[in-house]
């Protein structure tokens, strides 16, 4: 569903991560860890193209969108979770949401509101408060349920769980389940790489701006992955 | 002596109005597109020449405000699409534009100019006729004052509106705060851009229309007002607008009320009025740091 080969990018002219090849099966939940500036978040923006890509191509469900601008890349069905600034503070949660879904009509969007909130009860009491008022938690659980405005087909999360005390990552990680099984492609960046081992049937370890390691998560949660990290860096 | 000072109130509230509605549009464009577009002076102009040359051919007033509105919102998306667009796509810094919107603004001025010059249009006056409607002291409040006062005032209500209840004002607002997640969200980033430019433009040649009522005008009018519009504009930090708002307002009675009391009280030439808004632009300068009372009132 998601195919990238031979992908270099980064920021202005500095390439970042080299040498990308990942393909992503339609249904998968793929982790991706790895040590803190190791390009994670930059393969994320690439596959929604907030990056320059140097070389290669990306390729999502037989589209090339290498070089497409995000509004398209969301046309078609992929939704993006920053790592930071991931909902508009300065507006209600219910405007967040219609933000989010700024392409239904009325209609479609009073019933998409309807179904992200039964999956995210807890945001239902607190539509017209500002988001930037919100505790970190229902941030998160804001900017996840933002991402499902859209109808996506590929979900990109960018450290969901950072930040927030053990309670509440447990709960993030019930929602990621939840996303899972409504069929949902998922790519999960985390620094909680042991619990995104064990909610992913994937992990890609990235250092140094590549991808070091692609095996099923079952194998690499057998791993040491401090040495995985070092060796391969 | 008293009298004397309400006296230099309707033209104050006039050049307020002028400001404001005028600053009010430069804001919005900043907040959406990160340009403190330069060339609003000639939106400006173009506004006071399509009003100047309606009422001259007995088109009421109002209708050539709008129809002055609707030339400069037309300039003003044509000069994105041609220029500024284009740069940006191509990977161009917020500073490249902004010199682009620099030369854009001279470039236009003086095709104007030439243009002016062949028409023999260079110095105009409109066909509004001002009359008063009461007296402050010794001198009128005009129809002029009052359809600018209504002008702006349909205009703060509009903006509010679109602002805080409409898809695409709460999408500007967005954009605003964070573009890349406005984009990842499937705002339609470059159409917003679009209306706003149009919005923009819309209300530099209604306040251009404005200023063509008052006095007469040259291919220069909307580039000598562009001091005064930008230090309205900062007194808001290109981000607030009821602090825009009350930017064209300081400015506006500032270089009236302020000058003329200055003038009474230490014989200050009135010809240092663009003092006024230099010394705006400094002191916000150096206070808006030490308070940051701007964050109270942005939207
Ligand atoms: N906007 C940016 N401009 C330039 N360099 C950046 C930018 N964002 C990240 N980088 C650099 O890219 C590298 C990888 O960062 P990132 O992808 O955020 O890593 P990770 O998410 O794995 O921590 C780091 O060295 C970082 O300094
Ligand atoms: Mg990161």
């Amino acid at each position: 569903m998601l195919e990238l080969r031979g992908v270099v990018a980064g920021y202005g002219r500095l390439p970042i991560i080299t040498g990308i090849d990942v393909s992503i099966r339609r249904g998968e939940t793929v982790a991706i860890i790895g040590p803190n500036g190791s390009g994670k978040s930059t393969l994320a923006k690439t596959v929604v193209g907030l990056t320059n890509v140097f070389e290669g191509t990306i390729i999502y469900d037989g589209h090339e969108i290498t070089h497409r601008p995000p509004s398209e890349r969301v046309r078609l069905g992929i939704a993006y979770l920053p790592q930071t600034g991931n909902v508009f503070p300065d507006m209600t949660v219910l405007e967040n949401l219609e933000m989010g879904g700024y392409s239904l009509s009325r209609d479609e969007l009073k019933v998409k509101l309807q179904e992200v909130l039964e999956m995210f009860p807890e945001l239902s009491g607190r539509l017209k408060q500002k988001a930037g008022t919100l505790s970190g938690g229902e941030r998160q659980m804001l900017a996840m349920s933002r991402l499902l405005m859209t109808s996506p087909s590929l979900v990109i999360m960018d450290e969901p769980s950072a930040g927030l005390a053990p309670k509440m990552v447990h709960r993030i990680f019930e929602k990621v389940d939840a996303l899972r099984k409504v069929g949902l492609t998922l790519l999960l960046i985390e620094q909680h790489a042991r619990m995104a081992i064990s909610h992913s049937e994937r992990t890609l370890v990235m250092v140094g701006g590549k991808v070091v390691l692609s095996d099923s998560s079952d194998r690499v949660s057998g791993l040491d992955l401090a040495t995985v990290f070092f060796q391969r860096a | 002596m008293i009298e004397e000072a309400l006296g230099q109130l309707p033209t104050s509230l006039l050049a307020s109005a002028l400001y404001a509605m005028a600053a009010v549009g430069l804001t919005m464009n900043y907040s959406v597109t990160r340009l403190a577009d330069f060339a609003i002076g000639e939106y400006i102009t173009f506004g006071c020449y399509v009003a100047a040359l309606l009422t001259l051919s007995q088109l009421d007033p109002v209708t050539s405000m709008v129809l002055a509105g609707a030339t400069g919102a037309l300039i003003a998306l044509s000069v994105d699409e041609l220029a500024y667009k284009r740069l940006e796509r191509r990977g161009a810094t917020l500073l490249q534009v902004f010199i682009a919107s620099v030369g854009a603004s001279f470039t236009i001025r003086y095709l104007f100019s030439i243009y002016a010059d062949i028409e023999d249009l260079l110095f105009l006056t409109s066909g509004f006729s001002s009359q008063p409607v009461v007296f402050l002291g010794t001198r009128p409040l005009t129809n002029l004052h009052v359809l600018a006062l209504i002008t702006l005032t349909v205009t703060v209500v509009g903006l509010t509106y679109l602002i805080l209840r409409t898809k695409v004002g709460k999408a500007m607002r967005a954009i605003a705060s964070n573009r890349d997640l406005a984009m990842v969200s499937g705002i339609p980033v470059w159409r917003i851009r679009s209306i706003t430019r149009l919005l923009t433009g819309f209300l530099a040649g209604v306040s251009g229309a404005l200023w063509a009522y008052y006095t007469s005008i040259n291919p220069e009018s909307g580039w000598r007002m562009l001091l005064w519009v930008f230090s309205s504009a900062i007194i808001g930090n290109f981000t607030s607008f009821p602090l825009t708002l009350l930017g064209g307002f300081v400015i506006g009675s500032a270089e009236n009320l302020g000058m003329w009391a200055l003038n009474r009280a230490f014989g200050l030439e009135t010809a240092y009025k663009p003092l006024i808004p230099y010394i705006a632009i400094a002191a916000v300068l150096l206070y808006r740091n030490r308070y940051r009372f701007t964050r109270l009132v942005e939207l």
